[in-house]
């Protein structure tokens, strides 16, 4: 994604910030389709845990993640700032449940780090982005909701290790600028 | 100019057009003289022509004129048509296809070289052919006079002229043949008013024909003087002046110009066979020739009214208009629901008008959905050649009911699972003509492929009269394999027994060799044929052959659901397998195995927990209540589900969820309720299997 990026010569991006747990994370306002209030889904017998369910989106069936239980953070009750994020992919569209979507913004190429380690192909994680002294973690929608749960563990713990190193690479500069 | 607008159409059309082409092969190949089949096949290479070129795809548009470099010759008679000129027709076709769908997928490439060896081995077709049949004469078959052409021998046999077709043969290894025409038809100029030559004028200066070419003219001199005239020129091998009758050009011009005949001459020509079809009901039996024109005649005048008028519409746009018709049957349902609280008369009135119109749109747009089921079967009878070739079989393919209609989706799904299944009757059910000879039959296979409707499904049948399948070895296989016991074998009926060849894991490589065959893959056609809802059957005697019967729904879209309750969670049941709804009270329930079963009439019936099998959370039981149990069946089988409550019966629109959110297989779709929420359809088939 990243590359794909690069290689357009875009000078900058759109994106959607939203948040889960304490963290801040960012997609592109291209793949997002609407945000719409939380629904009640309805549950689907077996399915993974972090699939939350169905709901009726005008007729369309859509399947809905959690994203707090797809990031294995702790679960807490749905606040009124929860939304339904109702993302496009390639193939199929999905809803994603965020506790909040704080924002829209454009980010500049140069305020966007690509991923410290070699990640896979595979990994959702294809930088982290700097905006206003916050660190956003820019997710491929396309690569982070799928329905299997095996690969989450791993990619979780790089992407917590290559926040914490852009966390001390980014403090040192907040404190110049102070 | 931009093209990709086009593009839909353009392959929407070659699609049609290389189907067309196919049966026109096929046809060809049984009957290489039929001249109607070859201006079929040329005319379908033109169109392709024309509108590749159009589109800049000109590997397209090289081959098929190529192929209509081939075909010219064919038409014209010169060339006789032979197996090798079709099978490379046939490859062209392939690679037409192959080329369409490149260009479908977007990988289209103007540079192939494959091409290039095809045209050769085209043009190298017709040299072999040549050689064979170069002393050929050019037939009259594709001489046709137009409507001047044909007033103006009219008019002048009026004013005593007659008309003479001058038939010129050149000797052997004429130097300048175009030169020898020029000056025969030079010659004949002065004697008279040529009006047609077969090939044409400019053709012939070129010296672009066989040795051979026909003159027409309009002359008042006699024959011998015109072949005298004409004699004097040399290099002539031959003249044959003959005199020429129109009316029995007549009816082949006719047909030339058929396309061009407004509907009145059309009228007038239905009028006029109506006379000949007294005349010859007036006439002996035995004037068999005239009938035989009437009735082609007939048969293309009900051609031309049977022509329908259709329109193309996207894909896309239509599967648009079944979700809003699906979402307006669903706000039916709840303005119902809503005008029952209500209770106003004249809500009630409305609303029942609004539901007949609303029905009457559903069915429309459910018909709209269906396709004949030719679409799936016209590609069997090039399969079928093709194999039966390579396998060197002799096999007659019969296909019933092509136009029975089925579901779009079905169409695209269910051709790889037929496919299957014909390759199996082929390969192994049906013998080579000598084993059939010697077990009594006619050395010629027949393979049957039957569409039919039944009640609310249709029934694809594919049968053979090869050798069969023999139950006792399926079953030593089934025990061999470790799928049943030697016990259970004995027990086992032979229907049974044949139903085997569907599990999982019986079919392997060896295995076919062993079983003659059968049973490779059958588990995922089964595993196809039930993910859209159907069910397979076999029937199979030892010696007279096999027959797989397909069922499947004839409407994939909407259908009639019975709601219930499991928990506080509603789910949808097709109402299609269910068998009845019974309440039974607790202590009525044995367990047999650790199972739970019931009797019903004599019979048992294993119970479902729908609760444990979905983990319904917050289920509660109340042992003092009797359990409902809805009975499904599916495939000769039963089994009951428990559930907590019966909620009705409802019409539901089945909309796909991801696949691999369907675990375990025990939900087949969605559906969305009166008030707004989803609810899950549960796949019947896997509720059973898991007994």
């Amino acid at each position: 994604m990243i590359n794909e990026f690069l290689e357009s010569g875009q000078k900058e991006i759109h994106l959607i910030v939203f948040k889960l747990g304490t963290e801040e994370y960012a997609v592109p306002i291209t793949s997002v389709q609407e945000i719409i209030m939380l629904l009640i889904p309805t549950r689907i017998p077996k399915a993974p845990t972090f699939v939350e369910g169905v709901i009726n989106l005008r007729g369309h069936i859509i399947p809905i993640i959690d994203g707090r239980k797809k990031f294995q953070l702790e679960v807490t009750a749905s606040t009124n700032e929860s939304r339904i994020m109702i993302i496009e992919l390639e193939n199929e569209t999905i809803g994603l449940i965020v506790d909040a979507v704080s924002e829209v913004i454009h980010l500049g190429t140069e305020d966007i780090e690509p991923p410290p380690i070699d990640m896979d192909d595979s990994d959702f994680l294809w930088g982290v982005g700097k905006f206003q002294e916050r660190l956003l973690i820019l997710v491929d929608p396309q690569k982070f909701l799928n329905f299997n749960e095996t690969k989450d563990l791993k990619s979780l713990s790089k992407v917590s290790e290559i926040l914490k190193q852009a966390k001390e690479l980014n403090q040192p500069e907040v404190k110049t600028v102070k | 100019m931009e093209l990709d607008q086009y593009l839909g159409l353009f392959i929407d059309e070659s699609k049609e057009n290389l189907q067309k082409l196919n049966e026109s092969l096929l046809k060809l190949e049984s009957s290489p003289e039929d001249l109607e089949i070859l201006n079929d096949i040329f005319r379908v290479a033109h169109t392709l022509k024309g509108m590749s070129k159009t589109m800049g795809f000109n590997n397209v548009g090289d081959l098929t004129h190529n192929m209509e470099n081939v075909l010219d010759p064919l038409r014209s008679g010169s060339v006789k048509t032979n197996d090798k000129i079709i099978s490379v027709l046939f490859k062209c076709l392939d690679k037409l296809e192959e080329l369409i769908k490149n260009i479908i997928d977007g990988i289209y490439e103007d540079k192939d070289s494959a091409i290039v060896d095809l045209v050769s081995e085209l043009k190298n077709s017709l040299i072999s052919t040549d050689e064979q049949s170069s002393v050929e004469k050019p037939t009259k078959g594709d001489i046709s006079f137009n409507e001047y052409e044909l007033t103006l021998i009219d008019n002048a046999k009026d004013q005593g002229f007659r008309a003479v077709e001058v038939q010129v043969t050149l000797v052997n290894g004429c130097v300048l043949p175009g030169v020898r025409a020029y000056m025969v038809v030079k010659a004949l100029e002065g004697e008279g008013e040529l009006i047609k030559t077969h090939p044409t004028v400019e053709e012939l200066e070129n010296g672009e024909f066989e040795k051979s070419f026909l003159l027409y003219l309009l002359t008042t001199n006699d024959n011998d003087r015109l072949s005298e005239i004409i004699d004097k020129i040399s290099e002539i091998e031959k003249v044959n002046v003959s005199d020429f009758d129109v009316n029995n050009m007549q009816q082949e011009s006719k047909e030339e110009v058929k396309k061009e005949i407004k509907k009145e001459e059309v009228k007038e020509e239905v009028k006029k066979v109506l006379v000949t079809e007294r005349d010859v009901e007036e006439r002996t039996p035995e004037d068999t020739s005239t009938v035989t024109v009437v009735d082609s005649v007939v048969k293309q005048q009900m051609s031309v009214k049977n022509v329908q008028q259709t329109i193309r519409v996207n894909a896309n746009k239509m599967d648009k208009l079944m979700n809003l018709v699906g979402e307006l049957v669903i706000s039916r349902t709840r303005i119902v629901q809503y005008s029952h609280e209500v209770r106003s008369d004249e809500l009630t009135c409305l609303v029942g008008l609004m539901g007949g119109i609303t029905t009457d749109i559903q069915e429309i747009v459910m018909k709209l959905r269906m396709v004949p089921i030719d679409q799936v079967f016209n590609r069997f009878p090039r399969l079928v050649r093709d194999i039966s070739r390579e396998l060197s079989k002799d096999i007659n393919l019969k296909i019933t009911g092509k136009d029975t209609e089925i579901d779009r989706v079905v169409v695209d799904e269910i051709g790889d699972p037929l496919v299957h299944l014909i390759r199996n009757s082929l390969d192994h059910g049906l013998e080579t003509p000598e084993e059939r000879i010697k077990g009594g039959k006619s050395s010629k296979g027949t393979l049957e492929l039957l569409a039919f409707n039944e009640g609310d499904n249709i029934l694809i049948k594919v049968c053979d009269d090869g050798k069969g399948m023999d139950p006792e070895k399926i079953k030593a296989l089934a025990v061999k394999k470790g799928m049943i016991t030697a016990e259970q074998a004995k027990s086992m009926s032979d229907k049974d027994a044949l139903d085997l060849i569907f599990a999982p894991g019986f079919s392997t490589a060896k295995v076919a060799t062993d079983l003659s065959g059968r049973g490779v893959g059958m588990d995922v056609v089964k595993s196809k044929v039930s993910s859209l809802g159907g069910t397979v059957g076999i029937l199979s005697k030892v010696g007279e052959g096999t027959t797989i019967t397909i069922s499947l729904p004839s409407n994939m879209a909407i259908l009639q659901a019975l709601l219930i309750k499991v928990g506080h969670e509603t789910y949808a049941t097709p109402l299609n397998y269910i068998s009845e709804v019974i309440d039974v009270s607790t202590d009525q329930v044995k367990r047999i195995q650790n199972k739970e079963v019931i009797v019903l009439r004599g019979k048992t019936l294993p119970l479902v927990r729908l609760n444990n099998l979905l983990d319904v959370p917050n289920y509660v039981e109340d042992a003092e209540k009797p359990l409902t149990v809805v009975v499904i069946k599916s495939q000769g089988k039963c089994s009951g589900i428990i559930v907590s409550e019966l909620l009705g019966q409802q019409e539901v629109v089945i909309k796909p969820i991801s696949k691999s959110l369907c675990y375990e297989d025990y939900i087949s779709g969605a559906i969305t309720l009166g008030n707004g929420q989803v609810a899950l359809v549960l796949n019947v088939n896997a509720l059973i299997v898991n007994m």
